[in-house]
């Protein structure tokens, strides 16, 4: 017990205050690229990463932290906010293993959705993602990436246009699994395979308030379980092109439901998913 | 509207994230032992003059000229509230039950309780607003799963007080006051718009102009009209009224003839017309009061 306090201590310290421990020479050495999407990798201090997809710096060797800047800029082609920040703290490096912790939050702020009949609502929705991930790099150069997230995550609707107030919130969680391989065939491309699932949907809570008029008032609670998230997967196969330290870029396409990576969370529609991401790192 | 900020939406729900409590759902009671008199159907024998002289002896009780017309105000006022939809509102609301339910349809699990604070409205008609101290509430609970309303609305009156000041029933009535549980049951699966069958029952008491006129048991069965059984169903109201030797006999008001009355005894059918004071039996024998 003392030991789990332990370690968690450090943990904290570490994340909050971005006081790294002792540096291990496999896993930072500078001249092996190491990918941030969908590995156990972090920056190294003071290295930062900036393009298209994820946006993020390294407070130290072992922590970096990252954001998806498309989110931030939402409310300039929508009703859409969601700012967003993630933390990634690699927590042990043991031969051509390494292993981090991830967890962030999102909040998602939709002024004018349309969920519910023909009325616009207000929706807030924060995000809470917890992810476990352990990256192998084997003899030939094979990265394979196992990923195990649990999102926890809550929404707020709101809609005042008919009855005189309208107050939910439902608290929903997922666990979701992943498999990312990256296999590099030359100095500059490497070919990329990722599949992902969502293995688990435990029951949501549900919690709404209506004050229809001076004398009514209904709440409403309970469960609630989306039958149609839990099985989603999606298989993305693509490329990878990079030179080395400064610019990188991933294309790939596959089939399936769009799961936010990072995030958690489900695009119901199955069909074709597409595979984007270019960024600068310095 | 005020808007739910972050850190308010965290404050209420994030404990319920991390703590993953989920309180356990009430049951709506079970109805069964109350429904089956009305499939058994008459048991006892009761001439109809002793039933018109208990009734008119009610009448000198109460000084009301009816807890009969009561009882009807009680039915009335259930009918209102969930027997019989209303006429739509002017502007329909852009939030419409049924498309919200049809969201819900076939893609989750459902597991919700719906629970109803009405304040009653037997106020004086020149407040602005029904205030809970004064005129009591109604607290109706209802279960729904992904297969639909689960047929029950179950609930407390706590002293509540209704005004009906729209039906004539001969002398002026200012209130009605409710207290204790009752219950609905859906006896045919639920549509938004058409009438269904359902049992109403109550345990409490019933105070008409200050005076009581029922401490007990009350039920009623409303049954919508049906052609396509056999034999037809009348469209009607079906009250057992329970006798003294523990029989039961059953009266009837169809809903197409507010004068009418039917008295179902074991062996008896007595049709009624109220405005003419006179009922007759199946085999010609009249009786007037």
């Amino acid at each position: 017990m003392l030991e789990h306090r332990r370690h968690a201590g450090i943990l904290v310290v570490a994340l909050v205050a971005g006081l790294g421990c002792a540096r291990s020479a496999a896993a930072d050495d500078a001249r092996v690229w190491k990918p941030l999407f969908g590995t156990a990798y972090t920056l190294q201090a003071r290295e930062a990463q900036l393009g298209i997809g994820l946006q993020a710096y390294g407070i130290v060797d072992r922590v970096t932290i990252a954001t998806l800047l498309a989110a931030w800029i939402l409310p300039a082609f929508s009703d859409a906010f969601a700012p967003n920040v993630l933390v990634r703290y690699r927590f042990m490096d043991a031969r051509r293993w390494s292993f981090a912790l991830q967890t962030g939050m999102s909040w998602i702020n939709v002024k004018d959705a349309n969920l519910i009949g023909t009325t616009k609502q207000t929706t807030n929705s924060i995000i809470f993602p917890f992810q476990m991930l352990a990256t192998n790099r084997a003899p030939f150069g094979l990265l394979s990436s196992l990923e195990a997230t649990y999102v926890a995550g809550q929404a707020t609707l709101q809609d005042g246009a008919v009855i005189k107030d309208f107050n939910s919130g439902i608290v929903a969680s997922s666990l979701q699994f992943a498999l990312a391989l990256e296999y590099p065939f030359s100095r500059f491309v490497a070919l990329t395979l990722t599949g992902r699932v969502v293995a688990w949907v435990p029951k949501g809570r549900i919690d709404a308030v209506a004050v229809v008029d001076e004398s009514n008032e209904v709440r409403v609670r309970g469960t609630i379980t989306d039958q149609d998230v839990a099985g989603s997967y999606n298989v993305v196969g693509g490329m990878a092109f990079y030179t080395r330290r400064l610019f990188s870029l991933r294309v790939g396409a596959g089939y399936g439901r769009f799961i936010f990576p990072t995030l958690g969370f489900v695009y119901l529609e199955t069909g074709p998913v597409i595979d984007f991401a270019a960024f600068f790192r310095f | 509207m005020e808007r739910v900020s972050l850190k308010a939406s965290l404050a209420v729900l994030l404990p319920i994230v991390l703590l993953g409590c989920t309180e356990p759902l009430a049951e709506p009671p079970d109805l069964t032992e109350r429904l089956e008199p009305y499939r058994e159907g008459p048991t006892a024998d009761v001439p109809l003059q002793e039933v018109v002289d208990t009734l008119l002896e009610e009448l000198e009780r109460t000084g009301l000229a009816g807890s009969l017309g009561g009882v009807q105000i009680i039915i009335g006022e259930v009918n209102d509230a969930i027997g019989r939809p209303e006429t739509p509102p002017d502007v329909e609301p852009r939030t419409n039950p049924r498309e919200a339910l049809q969201i819900l349809e076939g893609r989750f699990f459902i597991d919700l309780i719906a629970d109803v604070t009405h304040i009653c409205e037997g106020h004086d008609p020149e407040a602005e607003a029904p205030d809970a101290e004064v005129n009591g509430t109604l607290e109706a609970s209802a279960r729904i799963t992904e297969s639909g309303f689960q047929g029950v609305f179950w609930g407390e009156f706590d002293t509540c007080r209704l005004r009906d000041d729209s039906v004539d029933l001969g002398f002026e009535l200012n209130t009605i006051i409710l207290d204790g549980p009752a219950a609905v049951w859906f006896l045919d699966p639920l549509g938004f718009d058409v009438e269904r069958d359902y049992l109403f029952v109550f345990d409490g008491l019933a105070i008409f102009n200050d005076v009581l006129v029922l401490d007990g048991q009350f039920d009623f069965l409303f049954q919508r009209e049906n052609q396509e059984v056999e034999p037809p169903t009348r469209g009607g109201t079906l009250v057992r009224v329970p006798t003294q030797d523990g029989g039961q006999v059953f009266l009837f008001q169809p809903i197409d003839d507010p004068n009418a009355l039917e008295l179902r005894t074991l062996t008896e059918t007595w049709l009624c017309d109220l405005s003419a004071q006179q009922c007759s039996s199946t085999d010609g024998t009249q009786v007037f009061w």
